[in-house]
């Protein structure tokens, strides 16, 4: 990772994807209550990889990252199908909905205006790999066990050329 | 009632699928705008269409200005569900023609709320969201 030069690059706060997050949870996934935030990294890769990138006043990309137990759990409960019923394509659908979703509201408390881009989604432990950026701002969590992380990557002039 | 979900995100038009049927909406499904107007027959036209806004194809504001361009459909309820939240995005949205505009995450409560408002949930049916109870445990 590229050392952070917070004079050039910048993201949201903590407070504000722990509030993304929860949104989410309660939102789409009629949860009580978001999974408790941890501080520390649940991993570093895991299989299902979704990103959306933000481009504009600011310039950044929002990635969820998880386990596919974890991806296939969410992904079940948005498309009320049993688990084993799902193939990579719902997997896939169901993540990139969560970055998307994330991704446009971590949009919305960033200069403006800016596009957000459609989501891309890799399954099958994809390091990320966004050159010219650094991550800025991360979220842990552990749902049932398993891990999901949220993470904003800011566009570094300095470094992007 | 019928409604018309238009979302690339086929979670996302389950979503919001099991929150109007649950309040007694028929529904018809599209994945992006073009297939939205492909979809719409003059003879059984949608009460509301709940729209994205980042689609492949033809995106959510494209369909919008696509459906006021038609006299035919002027009685179409125009509800913009997004993850888009700018001003000047909802300015946009609502200049082209959209009647309401419900921001992404939101809950059941607040899209029925929505409807409620437009004069859209069927007389007599109660905003209904047991559902996430039975369906999610």
């Amino acid at each position: 990772m590229t050392s952070l030069d917070t004079d050039l690059v910048f993201g949201p706060d903590r407070e504000t994807i722990e509030q993304i997050v929860s949104d989410v949870f309660i939102g789409m996934l009629a949860e009580e209550a978001a999974p408790p935030f941890t501080t520390e990294r649940v991993a570093d890769v895991l299989p299902v990889l979704s990103t959306v990138s933000v481009t504009g006043g600011w310039q950044g990309h929002v990635v969820v990252m998880s386990s596919l137990y974890m991806a296939r759990d969410l992904a079940a409960r948005l498309l009320m199908m049993a688990p084993d019923e799902l193939n990579d394509a719902d997997i896939a659908d169901a993540m990139g909905e969560l970055a998307n979703v994330i991704g446009g509201n971590v949009k919305s408390v960033m200069p403006g205006p800016s596009a957000l881009s459609l989501p891309s989604v890799t399954l099958g432990n994809a390091e990320i790999r966004l050159p010219g950026s650094v991550e800025v701002q991360r979220l842990d969590l552990e749902w049932q066990g398993e891990p999901l992380c949220v993470s904003v990557w800011a566009a570094d002039a300095a470094h992007s050329g | 009632m019928k409604a018309l979900i238009i979302d690339d995100s086929r979670a996302m038009r389950m979503v919001l699928r099991r929150i109007v049927t649950n309040a007694g909406f028929d529904v018809v499904e599209a994945g992006d705008g073009q297939a939205a107007l492909d979809t719409l027959d003059e003879a059984s036209l949608p009460d509301v269409a709940l729209i994205d806004w980042n689609m492949p194809v033809m995106d959510g504001l494209q369909f919008v200005n696509a459906v006021r361009a038609q006299p035919a459909m002027r009685n179409i309820t125009l509800m913009m569900v997004t993850t888009e939240s700018e001003q000047s995005q909802i300015v946009r949205a609502l200049a082209a023609g959209a009647h309401e505009y419900l921001i992404k995450p939101f809950t059941p409560e607040a899209l029925l709320d929505k409807l409620s408002m437009l004069g859209l949930l069927p007389v007599g049916e109660p905003a209904n969201t047991s559902y996430e109870t039975e369906s999610l445990s």
